[in-house]
């Protein structure tokens, strides 16, 4: 059966959603830059702000020379993702099957809902007026019998507000005309650059070869380069599944390599995670220990905890040899994440011989200074190696 | 109330000490004390220059070493010249043998040596076998030391285990083993530092730490009093070398002189002899006879070589081969090179070609063994770009905006002195450049870094070989290219008088010995080394007068070309000259000299001046000038005059320098000489700091710039290829290239059947040689030349796939540069990558599905046509370095071609116009104006020719820090023609079109950033 795949495409979207909290912003050069560093890259940038030639991931000291009157706005993820849930529930009232891919595009699988909203180009003209009108993010549409058609069909529009349809059978004459950059098997840059070194820049060109051809020099690979230049795609339309997680994040004022200074924030972190799995009654059984260095370098570390504990020290304890591990570079540290995974809930019993006494002097001093944060305010009282965190 | 510091650090302690020698003496005296142990880890690294600092400055030095191992620790103080050999010995055989054991080696060891340790099991093992101390360091409260002290009967002495001279430098300490250990400051573990109180302490701090001892305190004193040698090295060597002398040297030195003597004259006039006598006469005198004869053996093994130095000055080296310039012809006074009053040997210093000279090291080290000889070290240190990006890693910054810092210092290839703060501060090429904070803090930690020791390396040339064991004077290590080193640098080698030998690899003669060669194939004609003499060819003159000289040795810089343009001077007198007269700080002399060398009349400063430097239009040159006025004008002794001209080149020279001031003025004044032209004299003397250079030097190289030159204007092809095949000249490759082709020469590119691996030249052009192409793996052309060499040509691309069974990455390389177009019949270069390609999965382990899924007749190559230039060009560029089919100017020409562009070949008709040039960088210097400014000579050349240009200050400040190497100019300026040398006076600077070709450009970047550091 023909699938009747959408793209929604928001360009820019964390500047979008940037724009519908402040008007005065439109039509100006906008950027979404943390500030705390003259190293920043940038994060997301207008229209406007590429037509002076600033570009995602150009340092923000650079692109403050190419445009004067740049506007630069710190990054706030919780807004982005809130404007994306919202549009998420929109896009669920036409299919049940929606997938939101990287900030501002989502997918959704249409098949089989004529009936309930007529041909597929009556709901897109619809959506795409009600993201437009409703929530005020232009954004353009691409539909196709596939998640690879659609998705390009949404890119290679030109202006905002359009919409641009593949009939079902004309995949493949529409990607031939484009570069062969364009489709996602190519985006290896291995296979990229063979492919320059074989001449090949066209899709086109790519359609012609036959998947024997292409499997005796790209292997494997071959087969998808082959099916992408025809526009066949069969993956399916995935909505999210959630686990649930506990998560702190902390991007630090300003970079740092002090070990010392980067254990306190990240006792911190870990202080207010463990509250809130105490108040959920919950323990990790697993920690993940996102790094980002200065120059953009991240680094993740797994930690899986046998006896899983809530308690500040004790959880500290495993944390930090993880962070002492994670955190080989000597460059500085400009971002720490925290995510407590795999949460189970506590065992009834507590053990009665491991550690016993030392293990109950710390919980209760836990829950002594809970209960001391819960009425005077999360500042009320601090570890002393937080203090300067 | 005394004390005596006897573990101590300096900065030669490698990043662990902070402190420099100069400051750490001064502070012990200013503290209060008069005597000092400087006893750095593992090593005498500066104890010359520690004698001699103690000897300006009044302190009572004592010579020592910490020597640590991982299990053992002990600091070893020399109490005599016995104990002296014994530490030489036990540190030698701590660096080079694996099976050192510090309590082992020193049982046998240990005579001469006060020895204190706080490792027990060591100060056990040694008990009652040497002159031993239990080490108590900073006043820690060790019970148990004391205690073992008390039982075993082992004396205690007080110490502090110095590493810094104040309690603030111990950040800067923490820094150095930061960047040392490669870590960062938060993560430095405790146990590679020195404690906070490892500072400099004067007496009463120290007696407070001690309270508890005070015969620790006083057994300081005692230990002091024990240590009484001071390295009294300058007559160490040299009575050896006599006792050798007095046997055989002399008179077989006497036979081979003179039977070189007949060869090289043919027979012996009385000039020849008696210049022979009195040479031979000194010789014999000093005891140096043995030095030449080694030298004249390790010279017998290389065919073509050149005498650098003053030693070009001496018959008797003439005549032994070892130079090759005719001193009575020329000249050149013996007295530079050795005179009567010199105590010290003299230096024989030869260059062999750069490729040869391996192989001559070898033949001296198998010839004198391990025992007698190594090599000179060098004392790498801290220069402005790697202090900057070290601290900066410390840090933590990221390494792209390091390198925005460090990019611009490596455009400063002259620095002043000035720290590093301030260059950054104030030189034009940091503005607009804004340094955020950790930078301010950066930089000033840069500063203090610079100039401080890291590790050693290997000298490039300088050979010490000691009469009986090395040993005995220098404890040797063995670098990590396997050779033996010393542990001193050059200067403090010469200091402690060693004999040393500088044999250096030099281009320019592997240059002319492979066009030689060339000629030999070409052309059947055997041209001789010895034999090529062509000071009077007609064309060599030409061309040297023209300073068409791209890729002659030693007068190829702008500089020096635009010299010989200006003075149309091409014979061998002027050229001597010349090559003396381009040093740094002699700018404003060249421009009098060319004048006055075109007849302007002039007057001297005085009579004295003009009679001494009649030959050289009354300006100083050489640095032999030096010597001779002080002689003349202030009635200097011979001694006298070489000390000066010494001390002139030496790093540490104020104070010397200061006392021969005061004696070269009074000595002109009792000759009556004004006090201002005193003054402009000793300017002129001043002038010769830093580098510069003996006529005989000058000479012996000028007679092999002719050799150059010469086959340069008969053979072009071959000269030009063997330049670029031998590599490291003044210019790129790329500029090489451009200038073969403004010869006439047809620069073609590689190819599997006619290249070699270095690039051959015949006739009228030039082939570029394997050599050229990056990446390419050295096994695999190994196997494509020699299956060549073994089973002919190859006819066709299956044919050479299957005789080589190269790596696919290998093939691409060849296929992508145009190597195999000749062989690839109607294939383009894509299709041969296709099949290469194609071939590689097909091999059954590299991919999981076999090709037998398909029917495989219908795996065809697909046709995929041939590539574009821009693509073309971009393969180049990536396996090249440079594009070949077309200049890169070329690639713009749609940005100039509508504009009224003057090509370079016609500047000389424009002189005093304001033009519009384009320009591709070819090489920079930036220099000082006498008002500090900085401004910059920068050549660039067009499709038509090459050109110098000028950024005065104004124009320099505007863009320098625009300057790229990879970019093409518009320039906008006048021409003028600045006594016969025309360049552009740049007075706008833009670049051409916008970046096109990025990829390109990048890449190419990569390229000149590696070449730039190197």
């Amino acid at each position: 059966m023909t699938r009747n795949i959408v793209h929604l495409r928001i360009d820019g979207f964390p500047v979008a959603v940037e724009r519908l909290r402040d008007a005065s912003l439109r039509e100006k050069p906008v950027v979404v830059c943390s500030r705390h560093s003259p190293r920043s890259l940038i994060f997301s940038a207008s229209r406007e702000a590429r037509r002076e030639g600033v570009w995602e991931g150009l340092p923000l000291t650079k692109a403050l020379r190419r445009c004067r009157r740049l506007t630069v706005l710190p990054p706030d993820e919780r807004s982005y993702q809130q404007a994306g849930n919202q549009i998420m529930r929109l896009l669920e009232r036409y299919s049940p099957l929606v997938e939101s891919g990287p900030w501002g595009r989502f997918y959704m699988d249409m098949t089989g809902t004529a009936r309930l909203f007529g041909s597929v180009h009556n709901p897109t003209f619809r959506i795409q007026r009600e993201v437009a009108n409703a929530m005020g993010l232009r954004n353009t549409l691409g539909t196709g019998s596939n998640k690879l058609v659609s998705g390009i069909a949404a890119r290679v529009i030109e202006s905002h507000g359009d919409l641009y349809a593949v009939p079902f059978g004309s995949e493949a004459s529409f990607l031939s005309p484009l570069r062969i950059e364009i489709l996602p098997a190519a985006h290896n840059q291995k296979d990229r650059t063979l492919l320059t070194e074989l001449n090949i820049r066209w899709v086109r060109q790519l359609a012609t070869l036959s998947a024997a051809q292409l499997v005796s020099v790209f292997g494997k690979r071959g087969i998808l380069l082959q099916k992408q230049a025809l526009g066949i795609d069969d993956r399916p339309v995935l909505p999210a599944q959630s686990k649930p997680f506990v998560l702190e994040e902390r991007t630090l004022d300003s970079d740092t390599n002090d070990d010392k200074r980067l254990l306190g924030v990240l006792y911190g972190m870990m202080e207010r995670a463990c509250r809130e799995m105490r108040i959920k009654n919950v323990l990790p059984r697993t920690i993940w220990l996102h790094i980002r260095y200065t120059d953009g370098m991240d680094i993740t570390r797994r930690l899986r905890l046998h006896d899983p504990t809530v308690t500040d020290p004790l959880l500290f304890q495993k944390l930090k040899p993880l962070f002492l591990k994670t955190s080989f570079r000597r460059q500085c540290i400009r971002y720490l994440s925290l995510t407590f995974t795999d949460l189970i809930l506590p065992p009834p019993q507590l053990s009665l011989f491991e550690n016993m006494s030392q293990h109950y002097k710390e919980s209760r001093l836990i829950s002594a200074l809970d209960k001391i944060r819960e009425r005077y305010g999360n500042r009320s009282v601090q570890m002393g190696r937080t203090l300067h965190a | 109330m005394r004390f005596v510091h006897l573990h101590t650090h300096s900065h030669y302690s490698f990043m662990r000490g902070t402190s420099g020698l100069e400051a750490l003496c001064r502070s012990v005296l200013h503290r209060g004390m008069d005597t000092v142990a400087l006893t750095d880890t593992n090593g005498l690294y500066g104890l010359v220059f520690f004698l001699q600092i103690a000897e300006e400055t009044g302190l009572r030095p004592i010579i020592g070493a910490e020597v640590v191992t991982p299990e053992e620790r002990a600091v070893l103080l020399v109490k005599n010249k016995e104990g002296y050999v014994n530490l030489c010995r036990i540190l030698t055989r701590k660096h080079c043998e694996e099976t050192f054991m510090l309590s082992r080696d020193l049982i046998g060891m240990n005579q001469g040596l006060v020895i204190l340790s706080d490792t027990l099991p060591f100060l056990k093992k040694l008990k009652g076998k040497a002159d031993l101390y239990v080490e108590l360091t900073g006043g820690q409260l060790n019970r148990s030391l004391l205690d073992f002290s008390k039982d075993e009967g082992i004396p205690p002495v007080a110490t502090n285990g110095v590493y810094f001279l104040d309690p603030q430098d111990f950040h800067f300490h923490a820094l150095l083993r930061a960047i040392d250990l490669n870590t960062k400051l938060s993560r430095l573990p405790l146990e590679e530092m020195a404690p906070a109180s490892a500072c400099l302490t004067t007496p009463d701090e120290m007696q407070a730490r001690f309270p508890h001892v005070p015969e620790a305190f006083e057994n300081t004193i005692a230990i002091a009093e024990k240590c009484v040698f001071r390295g009294d090295f300058q007559p160490a060597v040299s009575p050896d070398l006599k006792e050798l002398d007095q046997g055989k040297p002399i008179s077989s030195l006497r036979r081979k002189a003179t039977d070189g003597a007949l060869k090289r004259y043919g027979n012996m006039t009385p000039a020849v002899r008696k210049r022979l006598e009195y040479e031979l006469e000194i010789i014999e005198e000093k005891g140096f006879g043995a030095v030449f004869l080694m030298v004249e053996d390790i010279v017998r093994q290389a065919p073509r070589t050149c005498g650098r130095g003053s030693a070009a000055a001496s018959m008797v080296s003439y005549c032994l081969g070892i130079t090759h310039v005719d001193p009575l012809k020329h000249n050149l006074y013996f007295d530079r090179f050795l005179n009567p009053g010199r105590k010290d040997p003299p230096d024989i210093d030869v260059d062999f070609p750069w490729d040869e000279r391996d192989d001559i090291l070898d033949y001296v080290f198998k010839k004198y063994g391990p025992e007698k000889s190594a090599m000179v070290a060098n004392h790498v240190g801290f220069r402005p770009r790697a202090a900057v990006r070290e601290v900066a890693k410390v840090y933590g910054l990221a390494d792209n905006e390091i390198k925005q810092v460090t990019d611009r210092l490596a455009h400063l290839w002259y620095w002043g002195g000035d720290s590093v703060e301030e260059v950054v501060g104030h030189h034009p090429i940091f503005q607009g450049l804004r340094l955020h904070p950790p930078w301010p803090e950066i930089l000033a930690w840069a500063s203090k870094l610079l100039g401080i020791p890291r590790y050693l390396s290997v000298h490039c040339g300088g050979v010490v070989v000691a009469p009986d064991t090395l040993n005995a004077y220098v404890p040797a290590e063995k670098a990590p290219k396997g050779v033996r080193i010393v542990q001193w640098e050059k200067e403090q080698t010469e200091d402690a008088g060693l004999v040393k030998i500088d044999l250096l690899g030099n281009r320019s003669l592997a240059v002319i010995r492979d066009v030689l060669e060339a000629i030999r194939i070409n052309t059947g004609e055997v041209i001789a080394y010895e034999g090529l003499n062509p000071l009077d060819d007609a064309d060599t003159q030409k061309i040297i007068g023209q300073g068409d000289t791209l890729g002659v040795f030693y007068i190829e810089s702008p500089a020096m070309r635009q010299l010989q343009k200006k003075t149309q001077r091409g014979d061998f007198e002027h050229i001597v000259i010349h090559s003396s007269i381009i040093r740094p700080a002699a700018n404003t002399f060249i421009n009098a000299y060319v004048r006055r060398l075109r007849g302007e009349p002039y007057r001297p400063l005085h009579p004295i001046l003009d009679r001494v430097l009649q030959e050289t239009y009354g300006i100083m040159v050489y640095q032999e000038d030096v010597s001779k006025i002080a002689i003349e004008m202030a009635g200097f002794s011979v001694v006298d005059g070489d000390g000066l001209r010494k001390t002139l080149s030496k790093k540490r020279n104020a104070k010397k320098l200061s006392i021969y001031r005061e004696q070269f003025v009074r000595g002109c004044r009792s000759r009556e000489i004004d006090m201002e032209v005193i003054e402009e004299v000793w300017k002129m003397i001043l002038s010769f700091g830093g580098y510069s250079f003996c006529k005989p030097h000058s000479a012996s190289y000028a007679l092999v710039s002719f050799k150059s030159a010469y086959l340069r204007a008969h053979y072009p092809a071959e000269f030009m290829a063997a330049v670029i095949s031998n590599r490291g000249g003044y210019y790129s490759t790329f500029a090489y290239i451009s200038e073969a082709r403004r010869m006439g020469l047809t620069v073609l590119g590689p190819d599997i059947n006619a290249s070699d691996r270095p690039y051959g030249g015949k006739g009228k052009t030039i082939r570029m040689g394997f050599m050229q192409l990056k990446g390419l793996k050295e096994k695999a052309l190994d196997t494509v030349l020699e299956e060549r060499e073994r089973a002919g040509p190859y006819p066709s691309f299956e044919n050479f796939m299957s005789r080589t069974h190269l790596d696919p990455s290998d093939i691409r390389i060849f296929i992508k540069v145009g190597c195999l177009d000749t062989i690839a019949g109607k294939r383009s270069r894509a299709e041969l990558l296709w099949q290469t390609e194609a071939d590689r999965q097909g091999q059954p382990d590299s991919a999981q599905i076999s090709l037998s899924l398909f029917d495989e007749e219908t795996v065809r190559i697909p046709s995929l046509g041939h590539y574009d230039l821009k693509t073309m060009l971009l393969h180049e560029v990536e396996i090249l370095g440079f594009p070949l089919s077309i200049h890169p100017l070329e690639l713009y020409r749609d940005a100039w071609e509508t504009l009224d562009i003057l090509p370079a070949r016609e500047m000389e008709n424009h002189i005093g116009k304001r033009v519009n040039m384009i320009g591709w960088w070819v090489t920079n210097k930036m220099v000082y104006t006498k008002q500090e400014k900085p401004m910059a000579f920068i050549s660039f050349e067009d499709t038509t020719g090459l050109y110098e240009t000028i950024f005065f200050p104004n124009t320099y400040r505007k863009y320098c820090s625009r300057f790229t190497p990879v970019r093409p100019y518009l320039l906008r300026g006048l021409i003028e023609d600045d006594l016969g040398a025309v360049s552009l006076h740049v007075e706008e600077m833009q670049f051409l079109g916008k970046r096109k070709g990025r990829g390109m450009v990048t890449r190419f970047q990569k390229l000149e950033d590696r070449a730039l550091s190197k």
